[in-house]
């Protein structure tokens, strides 16, 4: 049988429920444990591989290694796209996908960091 | 010196209360209510009371172009005739007492030519626009005012015939004096009720302005302080279409007659507001649990429905006087 | 796909609200009659197919994921398989079985933003609100999985990257009863509300003729009663362990899509569950080595592999020539069968009509932009162009059209690159 008005009893209903919305950034969720957020880097197990680099598929972390054996590793989280195969291609666990995600910046140097560090 | 204070009332009763001050605060309050209860049925938040204010004067702050292909004198002047309408309508339409604040005999006709002049205005607006979108909705508009208009008036005409009046404070004392008729008069509420509904363009029938196809119809050109006087009107009629209701078919300020005094007409004020709140509470129920209907559906539902709907509450409104005059049975 | 005939011409975008991507229609009405309906499609078209052929297999991965939002596993599904078969891998039944799991979830969530979408093109936007606010039970859970609302990048080649403990799987089991009962709601309420009804039923109607003559695939062409399903036709991942049903429905006009969908997501939940419990254990991957060894040794073939997404039949073809990039991939995908639907049967429809008509198919227009190109058959008179005929054609008519400015090499270090090197400004 279909008649007008068969969503009246659930939307009275409604009136009773709590909010389906969060008042962010009032309130913030917990993200949960395998969240991708931006990535975090420990120079002390890299080995200067870079796996990271020949996987990233958005070419945001370029490994540079000179003649002294300085191995710069440097990333650029405006141009991340948060997969984590770098963290997976990884042999030493030097790269973690850290669970932050407010990275909303409005100067561009901000985006980069780098690490310097001699193997 | 009686002049004098007929003047001092009259634009009292024009520019503050119920006129212009009263019905541009109580239009925003409604919109407002009705926002609040339109997320709340579908488990949102809404906006804060303030909302349609601030909507109201960003839209003001913002620049009013017009558009190369539009009739420049009609395209500007569209927006004032259907405001100037609503405001005017609500002096016949009883607030405080049963008596409104210019009542005559035959107001009601007025009233109810009043309430169509918005839907002329978005006419003119849009039909003048230049713009292809707006045609079709100018279109639509026109439409859909020869389907509702002629419920409108049958609906609206129940009661006079019940009340023997055709002044809107004269059929809110009759139903006032004889609350069963409250009862008797429910079919003219309903095909009212959707009769105001698609008079105000709101979903199930927003088809002029169906957003998700035509980009807002009508009014798809205006923009600044046309289109803040624009959805003003709509805002001011959703009040006085629920005011004509709840004086036509709830009675008005009814029970607070009882109470004499300025104690009287606050009671009276109180009442007025919960009737028109209730109407509007129903019409946004009305929007949130239904679709939108095809403009030629819409006209096939107030053709084959509610005429005969309307038509059939006359007949019986007739047999009801005529049993009370003991006339029949 | 295109008939002149007189009335007034109504742009139905790039820009318009009731697409969520860029497309136009160019409709020709006559009052509220569409009498001829003209598609272009190449405005959201972004040159991924040229792109991938620069990044190595591991990394087109996650370039094919970002093709579509909502699909993005099929995407990477379709592709792993393709390579899979490439590299003669024999991905594990564990990893089958949460690629079923996550392909399942992914219809759930894609299907019940469609009802949403189609409850705002109809005007009934607390059917959107309710059908999204429900969808969040999935998002949820998917988030949980993968660690990714969108994009789960769940995939690798060889099998899956995160695995399933029994947490997740009692989530799993709990969520499906929860979404159980407000699929119920919908399945007894949308389609007996007289107004969708008055909208939907008769709308829009694609006869099984139609629908098997240009091809119709996924749930357009199951609603019009052709029972294609690559699920049950050439099963992949887990589902030949699996009992579901392909819904048709006879009718073919909006009303039956709605049903099939909202069937379709009663069936994934019930896939779901079987996933959940009875999903074998043992590994993720179908060999420990990195990925840069497996493409070592992919060979010089090419492959097709096939994917029911959430809107159809979706079709990856993938060329390898010896190394670690692919040579060619093309991507058929369900949306690009599915719009001749869209313009034949917009003819004869209302304005009124349009959106819905167009929502009907479910439309991924990211997925499906192609570069629509008009020619007047100068081309030796033919219609046809193959790759370099048509960067020959594309660089000709640059140059005729004269003052194109080309991008300033000088401040911020761009390099005006030839196209082919994938060398990022």
């Amino acid at each position: 049988m279909s008649i007008p008005g068969k969503l009246v009893p659930e939307a009275l209903k409604t009136l009773g429920k709590d909010n389906a919305t969060v008042s962010y950034p009032k309130d913030k969720r917990t993200m949960p444990d395998r969240f991708r957020g931006a990535v975090e880097f420990e120079p002390e197990p890299c080995t200067g591989c870079g796996m990271c680099e020949r996987h990233c598929a958005a070419d945001a972390i370029t490994v540079e290694a000179d003649a002294d054996g300085n191995v710069t590793w440097s990333y650029d989280v405006a141009k991340c796209m948060f997969c984590g195969q770098c963290e997976e291609s990884c042999p030493t666990d030097a790269i973690v996908m850290g669970k932050e995600f407010e990275l909303a910046a409005s100067d561009k140097p901000s985006f980069e960091e780098s690490y310097t560090f001699t193997r | 010196m009686s002049f004098e204070l007929d003047l001092a009332t009259g634009l009292l009763a024009l520019l503050v209360f119920p006129g212009f001050a009263f019905l541009f605060v109580y239009g925003l309050t409604a919109e407002y209510l009705d926002r609040k209860l339109y997320a709340r049925l579908q488990n949102r938040v809404g906006p804060p009371p303030l909302q349609p204010l601030a909507d109201f004067l960003k839209l003001l702050a913002k620049e009013s172009a017009v558009p190369e292909g539009a009739t420049a004198r009609i395209y500007n002047a569209a927006p004032w005739t259907g405001l100037a309408g609503v405001f005017t309508a609500m002096l016949y339409i009883p607030v405080w007492s049963e008596r409104a604040a210019f009542a005559f005999e035959g107001d009601l006709v007025v009233v109810l030519f009043l309430l169509s002049l918005p839907s002329f205005s978005l006419f003119f607006g849009g039909w003048y626009s230049g713009n292809v979108f707006s045609r079709i909705g100018t279109t639509r508009t026109i439409t859909q005012l020869f389907g509702y208009e002629i419920p409108f008036f049958l609906a609206a005409f129940a009661p006079a015939v019940a009340a023997g009046t055709l002044s809107t404070s004269g059929i809110a004392a009759f139903v006032a004096a004889n609350p069963w008729y409250v009862a008797v008069l429910l079919p003219a509420f309903g095909v009212a009720l959707l009769s105001l509904q698609a008079k105000l363009e709101r979903i199930p029938f927003d088809i002029p302005e169906a957003e998700t196809e035509l980009a807002t119809g009508a009014l798809v050109e205006y923009s600044g302080r046309k289109l803040a006087l624009f959805r003003l009107t709509k805002d001011v009629e959703l009040v006085v279409g629920a005011a004509l209701l709840s004086a036509l078919f709830l009675g008005g300020p009814a029970p607070a007659g009882v109470l004499a005094g300025t104690a009287g007409l606050a009671a009276g004020v109180v009442v007025f507001l919960a009737k028109t709140l209730a109407v509007i509470a129903l019409l946004t129920v009305l929007k949130a649990v239904v679709a939108r209907l095809r403009i030629e559906q819409m006209v096939d539902v107030f053709y084959r429905v509610l005429v005969p709907v309307a038509l059939a509450q006359i007949a019986l409104v007739l047999a009801v006087g005529l049993y009370t005059d003991g006339v029949i049975l | 796909m295109s008939e002149q005939s007189a009335g007034t011409e109504i742009p139905v975008g790039p820009q318009h609200p009731s697409l969520k991507e860029p497309a136009n229609f160019t409709l020709n009405v006559d009052g509220e009659v569409i009498t001829g309906a003209e598609m272009k499609l190449s405005y959201n078209h972004r040159g991924i197919e040229q792109a991938v052929l620069s990044k190595s297999y591991i990394e087109a991965i996650y370039l094919l994921e970002r093709i579509c939002g909502i699909c993005s596993h099929a995407h990477t599904s379709a592709f792993t398989q393709g390579v899979e078969e490439l590299l003669d891998l024999e991905v594990p039944p564990r990893a089958r079985y949460i690629r079923t799991l996550i392909g399942e979830l992914e219809r759930i969530h894609s299907h019940m933003l469609w009802l949403g979408v189609a409850g705002h093109e109809i005007g009934f936007d607390t059917l959107w609100q309710y059908a999204w606010r429900d969808r969040e039970i999935v998002m949820d859970l998917l988030e949980e999985i993968t660690g990714n609302r969108v994009h789960y990048s769940i995939n690798t080649i060889g099998g899956v990257r995160q695995d399933l403990n029994d947490d997740y799987r009692e989530a799993i089991l709990d969520g499906m009863d929860d979404l159980e009962e407000r699929i119920d709601f919908y399945r007894n309420t949308v389609p007996n509300e007289e107004t969708v009804r008055m909208r939907c039923e008769g709308v829009g109607v694609v006869s099984e003729e139609l629908a098997r003559e240009y091809c119709a695939v996924g749930a357009v062409g199951r609603a019009s009663g052709v029972p294609t399903d690559v699920r049950k036709d050439a099963p992949y991942a887990a589902y030949d362990d699996v009992d579901f049903d392909v819904i048709t429905d006879d009718r073919g006009d909006l009303l039956a899509r709605t049903v099939v969908r909202i069937e379709e997501i009663a069936q994934a939940i019930r896939i779901i569950r079987q996933v959940a419990e009875r999903i074998p254990e043992g590994d993720l991957k179908a060999s420990a080595k990195p990925p840069q060894a497996l493409l070592a040794q992919v060979p010089e073939e090419d492959v097709v592999s096939r994917y029911e997404a959430p809107r159809g039949e979706l079709v990856h073809y993938v060329r390898a020539d010896g190394t670690d990039t692919p040579a060619r991939v093309h991507i058929r995908v369900p949306t690009l069968a599915n719009w001749p639907t869209v313009v034949e049967s917009l003819k004869g429809s209302y304005i009124a009509d349009t959106p819905i008509v167009v929502a009907g198919i479910d439309p991924c227009i990211s997925c499906t932009s192609r570069i629509g190109v008009e020619t007047d058959g100068s081309h030796g008179g033919e219609n046809a162009f193959d790759l370099d005929e048509l960067r020959e054609y594309g660089i000709e008519w640059y140059d005729e059209r004269g003052n194109v400015d080309r991008p300033s090499t000088e401040d911020d270090g761009r390099t005006v690159a030839d196209g082919t090197e994938g060398e990022r400004p």
